[in-house]
């Protein structure tokens, strides 16, 4: 049997960093945001931004300092062994709730939408299999598959531009009418950035070691310019009162124009989202399993299989869309939170101890 | 073998996309229209009124209207379907008609309904009628198969007289629903009962405030109403000479309006800019003598004068008659000012100031020169 193979191109890290951070969230992201922010929930959108920014540059620091080694050797340089294990493990717990959302997100989309004859557990189960199938072969074979996919992004692109004259500024205007709504509504948009914290556990199977925070800074800027786009496009062409009601705002959007051949643009804006939702799962489910791997000491193929159960039973207690929003309101502060204090604290001990690691290389 | 397990799984998956849990063709009532009516007699309960096909033979194709009384907007639907035969199909819907009464009693629940239902088509037309909408289904059309689709077809190709609105789609209504500083008008229908034919004509505006209809504008006022408030707009201004009608002068005009608000004194301003192109389609008002340029830069500048002094008259009107915004710029003034002034925009506007600007550009004689 091949070994697993977990070596990545930077452009293929561009692309796993782009679509990483693809989840339900750019579906209900611009109801989301003009909740609170109203007409300028794009400005906070562009703010949320920094987030990811800040995680592939930290990141990239980080193991530059620790010349790349992968992420237990430099976890256990930096803060030993039972550090080690218990940082590994929110982060575990972290990317077990994001897959389980993603998960039940998609599962919601799909009885909502297009499939209303299915169970949700049916569609759940399915797409498990896809990303188990995707993320069993290693990291290579997913970096692989977001090149391809990386494409069909575009449409995604595309499909809100056919509204961008059909709006009306004044639903834009006043540009801002208080900071503290832009700051409210920050966590709404931190929220649909989560996912990008794989890059912690990505770089250093980066082959290419020159330009990773380029690719990584380009790859956020990719998904930051998708997420404001389809939120300024949303708001103006509907309102910001009307955005906050929905569920899904651009499912209306692309719902409400009539067109001969295709009846409208939903149906193939969910065959593009979906396949880009398989692809973050397998992702993040690829991710997950390197961490248990290593914290159970069992090999990546079976800890692969056998985490598909926890995250199907998680997932399933998401079913119903204002419940698992609900939840999500409740839990993704604290694991941001955690995030953004363990990638200073690293990036500070990284660089203290810089020069020993070094040292020690040679 | 890989390949071959692979294969097998999109087949199994393949195995859950369908149709499942549909009713086939067959046993579908495709629906035309709906009506919302109120009986004030009954303890203000609805009645609501659906038109939809019935396949016969081939190419035989008929209508049938089921009327049934209710509570809310969905015991209609399951009353309904205890006499039905077959079970509808809503996003063929062409046209929502409403009658008057019901408007004015508020249509908040049917909104709701409209948007919340995944299944209903968002291009669909929403009117308000004369007297009952039931009324209006009794009606035999004849340039179409049903009512509804007469509806839907008499709107859309009415784009292009009385400067009337292309947003007329239920999509529309939603956005001048939410939208800030907007209210819901749409267009207001009666039956039109012919020596030979029955049919449905446009008579008015509706304007609603929030989801209740407050009153009516007739057509002839609302022209200029709508010049104002539509932009790009189509429609037909003329010079009319009483004393020899053969004397006259018709101008097809396409609007585009520009609207600017200041503050002076706690007093909103509307500079509202009007700018028409227009196409001559008749013009035997020119006295032969002058040179032709002259003559149409003369139209041009009667028109504008004309239209400017009874767009200042309809304002006038509008702020004593009605005393709120049917002009659609109340937005501009909270885009301006942001969103906490907007009862103060609201209050306000009889006694702002909205002057007008119009400026006439004639971009085609036609054949004959001036």
């Amino acid at each position: 049997m091949k070994a697993i193979n977990n070596h990545i191109t930077k452009n293929q890290y561009l692309f796993i960093i782009q679509s990483s951070m693809i989840g339900v969230g750019v579906l209900s992201l611009a109801s989301e945001v003009s909740k609170e922010a109203h007409q300028s929930g794009w400005i906070s959108v562009l703010i949320g931004g920094i987030y990811p920014l800040t995680c592939v540059l930290i990141g990239a620091s980080i193991y530059k300092n620790v010349s790349y080694l992968d992420y237990f050797q430099m976890s256990k340089k930096l803060y030993g062994n039972i550090l080690t294990y218990i940082f590994t493990l929110l982060f575990t717990v972290y990317f077990l709730f994001t897959e389980a959302f993603i998960l039940s997100g998609f599962a919601n989309l799909m009885i909502f939408s297009i499939t209303q004859f299915l169970s949700p557990y049916v569609i759940m189960i399915v797409s498990i299999i896809v990303a188990f199938l995707t993320s069993r072969k290693g990291l290579t074979n997913i970096g692989r598959i977001t090149e391809l996919m990386f494409y069909v992004t575009f449409f995604i692109f595309l499909i809100p531009l056919y509204f961008i004259n059909k709006g009306n500024v004044t639903n834009l205007l006043p540009l801002i009418d208080g900071i503290d709504n832009i700051l409210k509504s920050l966590k709404g948009a931190l929220f649909s950035y989560s996912g990008i914290e794989v890059c912690f556990f990505i770089i250093p199977f980066i082959t290419d070691t020159k330009k990773i925070k380029s690719s990584g800074v380009i790859g956020s800027l990719i998904t930051i310019a998708l997420y404001t786009m389809t939120v300024l496009i949303v708001v103006s062409y509907i309102g910001w009162r009307f955005a906050s009601k929905l569920q899904y705002p651009i499912l209306y959007l692309v719902g409400s124009i009539e067109l001969s051949v295709i009846a409208n643009f939903e149906t193939i804006i969910i065959f593009i989202w979906g396949n880009k939702i398989f692809q973050t799962l397998s992702i993040i489910h690829c991710v997950l399993s390197y961490c248990v791997s290593n914290l159970f000491k069992v090999s990546y193929k079976s800890s692969c299989y056998f985490l598909c159960l926890p995250y199907l039973v998680l997932a399933s207690f998401f079913i119903s869309e204002h419940k698992r929003s609900s939840i999500v309101d409740i839990i993704m502060p604290y694991f941001i939170i955690y995030t953004i204090i363990w990638m200073i604290l690293t990036l500070l001990i990284s660089s203290i101890k810089k020069r020993g690691i070094k040292n020690e290389g040679n | 073998m890989r390949g071959i397990k692979i294969a097998l799984l999109i087949l199994i998956m393949m195995g859950f996309a369908g149709c499942y849990g549909r009713v086939p063709i067959e046993g579908l009532a495709v629906l035309a229209g709906t009506g919302n009516d109120l009986e004030k007699e009954a303890n203000n309960k609805f009645k609501n009124t659906i038109e939809f096909f019935v396949f016969k033979e081939e190419d035989k194709i008929e209508r049938t209207v089921i009327t049934v009384n209710s509570e809310t907007a969905y015991t209609a639907y399951e009353k309904r379907q205890i006499k039905m035969k077959k079970n509808p199909l809503v996003g063929t819907i062409r046209a929502y008609v409403i009658g008057e009464e019901r408007a004015k009693y508020g249509i908040g629940d049917l909104l709701d309904t409209f948007i919340r239902d995944q299944e209903r088509n968002l291009n669909t037309v929403m009117v308000v009628c004369k007297g009952k909408a039931e009324d209006i289904f009794m009606l035999n059309p004849v340039e179409n198969s049903t009512i509804s689709e007469d509806i839907k077809s008499e709107l859309q190709s009415s784009i292009n007289s009385y400067f009337l609105t292309r947003e007329m789609e239920i999509k529309d209504v939603f956005n001048m629903y939410y939208q800030e500083g907007r209210r819901i008008m749409i267009p207001y229908i009666e039956a039109d009962r012919g020596k030979y034919v029955d049919t449905v004509k446009i008579s008015g505006i509706a304007v609603f405030e929030k989801d209740k209809m407050i009153f009516m504008i007739p057509i002839e006022e609302a022209k200029y109403i709508n010049l104002i408030r539509n932009s790009n707009s189509k429609g037909y201004l003329s010079l009319v000479n009483e004393n020899d009608r053969t004397k006259s002068t018709d101008l097809f005009c396409t609007s585009k309006r520009k609207v600017k608000v200041s503050m002076e004194n706690d007093k909103l301003i509307y500079d509202i800019n009007i700018d028409i192109k227009a196409e001559n389609k008749m013009n035997t008002a020119g006295s032969e003598g002058e040179p032709s340029e002259n003559n149409i830069e003369m139209i041009a500048k009667k028109i504008e004068k004309q239209t400017e002094d009874r767009l200042k008259e309809t304002i006038a009107r509008v702020k004593q008659k009605y005393g709120v915004d049917v002009f659609d710029i109340e937005k501009y003034a909270i885009a301006k000012l942001g969103r906490d002034k907007e009862e103060f925009i609201k209050d306000s506007f009889k006694n702002s100031i909205i002057n007008v600007n119009v400026n006439v550009k004639i971009i085609s004689t036609g054949r004959l020169q001036n």
